[in-house]
């Protein structure tokens, strides 16, 4: 890295999607360095497969190439990528499935509320690990609305009409989604 | 029949939307029953390792030159 480069100052993501815009290779290319982590790691958690995750994340970063150029700079450019990989991933889900197997939990283990908190040394832990195992385990309508909600903090309202669903549809379904995922964490130590 | 009530509503007496008499009800019985509390309990830990989960730390990505290769190869077909 020569003195001038050190000296230049980072061009910002508006910079470089307006550029990419025009037909820029290397500021797309940039974009994509500094944002694929983020946006694998949205789509990881939303599919729970890393090899669907990886796809997806090939199919996002096409899908900026193509509309980069509506991007206005009016919010942050992660929370417009954000917003964009969300979409994408949904569009997905909407593709590989009918919408009622999607969001509602027909055909679903039903959830059982494990008891038994008497002895707090019988209590399995509840980490990361675990949530994550857990969660890749989650039928795809409730991973979607625990993913969106508790870790990528969107609201019921934003989710409701992301999905096209009620905004109690969006409460109820992260409730049981939170049993749901109680009893295979609970499940998962009972197996150790 | 208390605890089935008293669990349906536990995300949302954790989200503070419950109205008052809910409140009553849901305090009230995790005060008296230790398994629904433990439920509740549970609840709070899943959500608060959800939301450390927003952190990009501990993912196995995947390698970025393969990625961006694959990507660059796509844009190209289409």
């Amino acid at each position: 890295m020569t003195v001038a480069e050190v000296d230049r100052p980072q061009e910002s993501d508006f910079e470089l999607a307006k550029k990419a815009a025009a037909g820029d290779g290397k500021s797309f290319e940039e974009l994509y360095r500094r944002h694929y982590r983020r946006v694998y790691a949205l789509t990881l958690r939303m599919m729970g497969n890393p090899t669907e995750a990886e796809d997806m994340t090939q199919d996002v970063f096409l899908q900026l190439f193509n509309k980069v150029g509506m991007f206005r700079g009016e919010s942050a450019f992660t929370t417009w990528l954000h917003r964009m990989t969300v979409n994408q991933v949904l569009m997905h889900f909407r593709k590989k499935s009918t919408r009622s197997e999607l969001l509602t939990d027909e055909g679903e283990t039903p959830i059982q509320i494990v008891k038994g908190t008497e002895n707090p040394g019988t209590m399995p832990v509840i980490d990361r690990i675990s949530l994550e195992k857990a969660l890749r385990q989650l039928p795809p309508g409730y991973r979607t609305v625990f993913v969106l909600h508790d870790v990528e903090g969107y609201e019921h309202y934003e989710i409701s009409g992301m999905l096209g669903i009620a905004e109690g549809t969006s409460k109820s379904q992260l409730h049981k989604a939170r049993l749901k995922l109680r009893q295979l964490i609970r499940e998962q130590a009972a197996s150790k | 029949m208390d605890c089935a009530k008293s669990i349906e509503l536990l995300s949302e007496y954790s989200a503070g939307s419950l109205g008052d008499d809910d409140i009553i009800f849901v305090k009230t019985h995790l005060t008296a029953c230790a398994d629904c509390d433990g439920v509740f309990q549970d609840l709070k830990l899943i959500v608060q390792t959800a939301l450390a989960m927003r952190s990009e730390n501990g993912i196995a990505y995947p390698d970025e030159e393969i990625l961006w290769q694959r990507l660059s190869a796509s844009r190209i077909v289409h």
